[in-house]
């Protein structure tokens, strides 16, 4: 075998500059430093007086009811006479039946938020965090079935999973505070968001196919995107499983039959893409990603045998990341061939394909150090 | 906006894609990342408002940054991921490559990371503040609060480590996830 030299490791190495942030969310996260700049410079220059500055009804109230405890109870009598008295009940419960895009569903939102903020215990916000997912995978059921433009549909929809991947990472950030309730109501918490999490993609699943010749490819992006969160919701709530599990009374069988669950369920992810997709039209990188998830699936069952419960749930885990390479594979080439069949669709057209070079984001700069006097 | 802030945003220009995939090959994840790196960064700013001197604006960002890395650890109670679990999904650079060489790219992209995780995490770090962001051994050794020799004696050591793991033989190597 030919000595590796250190010229051609470094060339491989090398191969990892090509990891690079999403150039929208590298403008986002720029636009937050500026109106961080922006605001503390007003907060200097007008120390005297206090600004309210614009914020959604929900922020309002996370503001007021958000920080020291002993604010608390009269924050939530403010809320409370605040929505009485600006609102009538008929409002109240319109909003409640409000759907994304209806003028009152931002105040479905600001009320379901300050229900949280005051919530009493892990459990009861955990539990109402579960309802709140329920009401979101509600509101998608509806918007499907409603009848009108497709285009509006597909943005409330849009709207719709925007919300329900908000409430998924809301749970899922909020996992760790499982940790300050005993490890049994910790089990059933994390089993419930566990369950709702398959729920979850699974709806997310069949909403893309139900899509799969009207909707965007934006929408397409976000449902993945989505139906990932939720993926992450569920892992993460395993895990708090199988950590409570001694002093859960959870048996080690329950635990190998969950994970066996999973790995079922990647495995018809597997089948589903192979039979959606012809064979000959995979990329041949797609092809070779396949077979790999294959392999780590079978990996996967071979390490649930031995009862290696760690072992199996990380392959699993590697196999979805894979499938999802996948989609994402099939999905550009799927977009790529719309567009050269139709190369005229629009005079304000221009998509980039994906095999155009692209340029820095961001400008080179010499410096490589910036003091500031 | 004042000359410090411009400053400021000009260092963010020129650093955001080398902070961001720092984390991420850290944590593993790209949501996780995106927010860890937007915290580096309002933290960096919020040290820089308190006025004291700062030497090397890179190398405080980096130990902020690792800080940031560290209390997300401490805090979430997960585990460090390690680089096996980072999913390459939207992160690879357009290449104007036809299909193959894309294919060979991603294959060798993967076993590079999985080789490059096998290290312990001091080498891990300084093989891509070297090689991947094209650091000066300078600014690694202002990172790290050691000496430019020391600094030149862990890349060598990095490489040579890698090199074993590359081969045909893979040794033993004590990780550090922390």
């Amino acid at each position: 075998m030919s000595k590796i030299t250190e010229k051609y490791l470094i060339k491989r190495i090398t191969l990892l500059k090509g990891v690079k942030p999403d150039k929208n969310w590298v403008v986002f996260c720029r636009e937050q430093l500026i109106q961080e700049l922006k605001r503390e410079q007003e907060a200097l220059s007008q120390s005297e007086r206090t600004k309210m500055p614009k914020m959604s009804l929900a922020a309002f109230l996370k503001e007021i009811l958000a920080p020291r405890a002993a604010l608390k109870p009269a924050g939530v009598l403010i809320v409370i006479f605040g929505l009485i008295f600006s609102s009538s009940i008929l409002v109240m419960a319109s909003a409640k039946n409000s759907l994304p895009g209806d003028r009152l569903f931002p105040v479905k939102i600001a009320i379901e938020e300050a229900q949280l903020l005051v919530a009493p215990s892990v459990e009861y916000k955990a539990d109402f965090q579960n309802q709140i997912v329920d009401r979101r995978l509600e509101e998608l059921d509806r918007i499907i079935g409603q009848n009108g433009p497709s285009e509006i549909k597909n943005t409330k929809i849009e709207e719709a999973v925007a919300n329900l991947q908000k409430q998924l990472l809301t749970i899922k950030d909020d996992l760790p505070q499982l940790s300050k309730v005993d490890n049994k109501k910790a089990a059933e918490i994390a089993r419930k968001i566990d369950a709702q999490a398959t729920e979850v993609r699974q709806k997310l699943a069949e909403t893309k196919s139900s899509l799969s010749t009207s909707g965007s490819a934006s929408l397409s992006e976000k449902i993945s995107e989505a139906s990932e969160i939720a993926d992450k919701t569920g892992n993460k709530a395993f895990e708090v499983i199988v950590q409570a599990k001694p002093d859960a009374g959870i048996s080690e069988e329950e635990i190998l039959a969950m994970l066996e669950q999973k790995i079922q369920k990647t495995a018809e992810k597997i089948k589903m893409l192979e039979g959606s997709v012809p064979k000959t039209e995979f990329s041949i990188n797609a092809t070779i990603i396949l077979d790999e998830s294959d392999k780590a699936l079978e990996k996967a069952k071979a390490s649930l045998e031995q009862k290696d419960v760690n072992a199996a749930f990380e392959t699993v885990k590697v196999a979805n990341e894979m499938i999802k390479s996948i989609e994402k594979l099939v999905q550009d080439a799927s977009v790529q061939s719309d567009t050269e069949t139709k190369p005229s669709e629009s005079e304000n057209e221009s998509r980039v394909t994906a095999t155009s070079t692209p340029s820095s984001a961001i400008p080179a700069s010499t410096s490589t150090s910036a003091s500031l006097q | 906006m004042n000359k410090n802030e411009q400053k400021f945003l000009d260092f963010y220009d020129e650093y955001v894609t080398k902070i961001y995939r720092y984390v991420y090959f850290r944590v593993g994840s790209e949501q996780l990342a995106q927010d860890l790196a937007s915290e580096t960064f309002l933290k960096t700013w919020q040290y820089l408002k308190e006025g004291k001197p700062i030497e090397n604006l890179s190398a405080m960002t980096y130990k902020v940054c690792r800080n940031v890395i560290s209390d997300y650890f401490r805090n979430s109670g997960a585990f460090p991921i390690k680089l096996e679990d980072v999913s390459e999904k939207n992160n690879i650079a357009e290449i104007n490559e036809d299909f193959l060489e894309k294919a060979e790219n991603s294959i060798e992209l993967e076993k590079i990371k999985n080789q490059i995780k096998l290290l312990r995490l001091e080498y891990q770090e300084i093989i891509i503040w070297r090689y991947v962001d094209d650091f000066e051994i300078e600014e690694i050794a202002q990172i790290l609060g050691k000496s430019e020799g020391a600094v030149r004696t862990l890349i060598s050591r990095a490489v040579s480590a890698l090199k074993e793991i590359s081969g045909a033989g893979r040794k033993d190597t004590t990780k550090n996830v922390g």
